[in-house]
């Protein structure tokens, strides 16, 4: 029950992946990246690390 | 982490593969760069689970460990651009295509484009290997780079510690980093020419060394530098069994040879008579019906759970489900056929041609 939960939550997240990241993190359940942490953009990361002189840290998970 | 610009990537729709190269089986994965794309290193490694004693995938992802590769990467950028030269061979060759959905292997699937045409779904970074290594096979031969990816440091008789960068915990009596002189202790400072942050990065310089080649690095012992050379055979990369390699296995298992079997052990073969070196693949499952994709020519042919295969193709020496699936992908091209002898319980043995897609 709780796979086919978590696959269901996780399905529906995948159709959401090229419109909106907010509810992309939503349906992951992705509570934890706050703060400073850019969700799934590298470009606004390039964008960040430019203006802000510093290096980059991009995790995959 | 303030020091750095942290941005979380949970997808790999639209990433650029020219850049991003790394072991798509991960659990969590990490790249340091430059806002230029330069590359610093990377973090992060996941054994295949075949590996002998690297069972599990969080042993190679510790705090300890994690917190000295950040620690040189702010080194890295301390010395940036002056030092951009010596990362020029952290970035990877060209990839098969720019992003993993341009690759060919990738046409028509729902997750690369939902039904509407114009949203896209969730490509999951392991499969940037598998449509890599589907879109090679169409092309032409695979090489072993593609089938035995991102080798652990063991595949050349290393171990290292998680805790730290890269230092030598074990070297293998006999292997190549025995025979290159590496001792317990020695911190492996650069390979390949490259500065090393963590043992992803000795896994980086690995997975671009040929076959066979000589890796030459640097390692630091007590206060001493020493250079070292280490010379990689062919076939260096065949360490492990790439079947235990999560969706690599899965997928040219189900979808080339449509069976999951396993080599006899030595006491089994004897008890049927066979000898030790002797081919013998028992089938532990056909490919069951919900794989969309599975090769459903051995079963079609009659292959039943239990049979024993003991010839391919009309070679009778022994070999590992790994051997077998490299064989389909290697020798075999698309649309292709192998010939198959197979033992039931006491009877002859029966030879069926299957084909391989």
């Amino acid at each position: 029950m709780k796979i086919g939960l978590a696959l269901g939550s996780f399905l529906a997240a995948t159709a959401l992946v090229g419109q909106d990241k907010e509810a992309l993190k939503t349906a992951l359940k992705d509570a934890e990246v706050s703060g400073p942490w850019i969700y799934d953009d590298v470009n606004a990361g390039y964008a960040e690390a430019k203006k802000s002189a510093k290096p980059m840290l991009v995790v995959f998970r | 982490m303030e020091q750095f610009v942290c941005v979380r990537v949970v997808q790999a729709w639209g990433m650029d593969l020219s850049l991003f190269q790394f072991h798509g089986q991960l659990t969590w994965s990490v790249f340091f760069l430059n806002a230029d794309r330069t590359i610093y290193g990377r973090y992060g490694s996941r054994a295949p689970s075949g590996t002998s004693g690297f069972k599990g995938n969080d042993r190679f992802v510790t705090l300890p460990g994690f917190r000295k590769a950040v620690e040189g990467a702010l080194e890295i950028h301390k010395g940036y651009p002056g030092n951009k030269a010596a990362l020029a061979g952290k970035t990877g060759p060209a990839p098969v295509a720019r992003t993993p959905e341009a690759m060919p292997a990738a046409a028509g699937l729902s997750n690369v484009r939902q039904a509407d045409g114009k949203s896209h779904g969730c490509v999951h970074c392991h499969q940037v290997q598998d449509w890599e290594l589907l879109s090679l096979r169409a092309k032409g031969p695979v090489e072993d780079r593609v089938l035995w990816p991102w080798p652990m440091p063991d595949a050349v008789g290393l171990s290292l510690d998680p805790a730290e960068r890269a230092t030598v915990t074990e070297v293998a009596p006999g292997s190549a980093a025995a025979k290159a002189g590496l001792k317990p202790g020695d911190r492996i400072a650069a390979l390949g020419g490259q500065s090393i942050l963590s043992i992803a990065d000795v896994q980086w310089v690995l997975q671009q060394a040929k076959e066979p080649c000589v890796v030459k690095g640097q390692v630091e012992r007590g206060a001493a530098k020493v250079e070292v050379s280490l010379a990689l055979a062919e076939g260096w990369r065949r360490a492990y069994s790439f079947a235990d390699n999560l969706s690599l296995g899965w997928i040219t298992r189900q979808r080339l040879a449509g069976f999951r079997c396993d080599a006899v052990g030595p006491d089994e073969k004897q008890k049927l008579g066979l000898g030790e070196k002797a081919l013998a693949l028992r089938i532990r499952e056909i490919s069951p019906d919900f794989v969309k994709d599975r090769n459903t020519s051995p079963k079609k042919a009659g292959l039943q759970k239990g049979d024993l295969i003991v010839e391919v193709d009309g070679r009778k020496d022994a070999m590992t489900e790994s051997d077998y699936l490299a064989f389909l992908v290697q020798k075999k091209k698309p649309g292709g056929k192998v010939d198959l002898a197979y033992v039931r319980g006491a009877a002859a043995p029966v030879k069926v041609t299957v084909d391989v897609p």
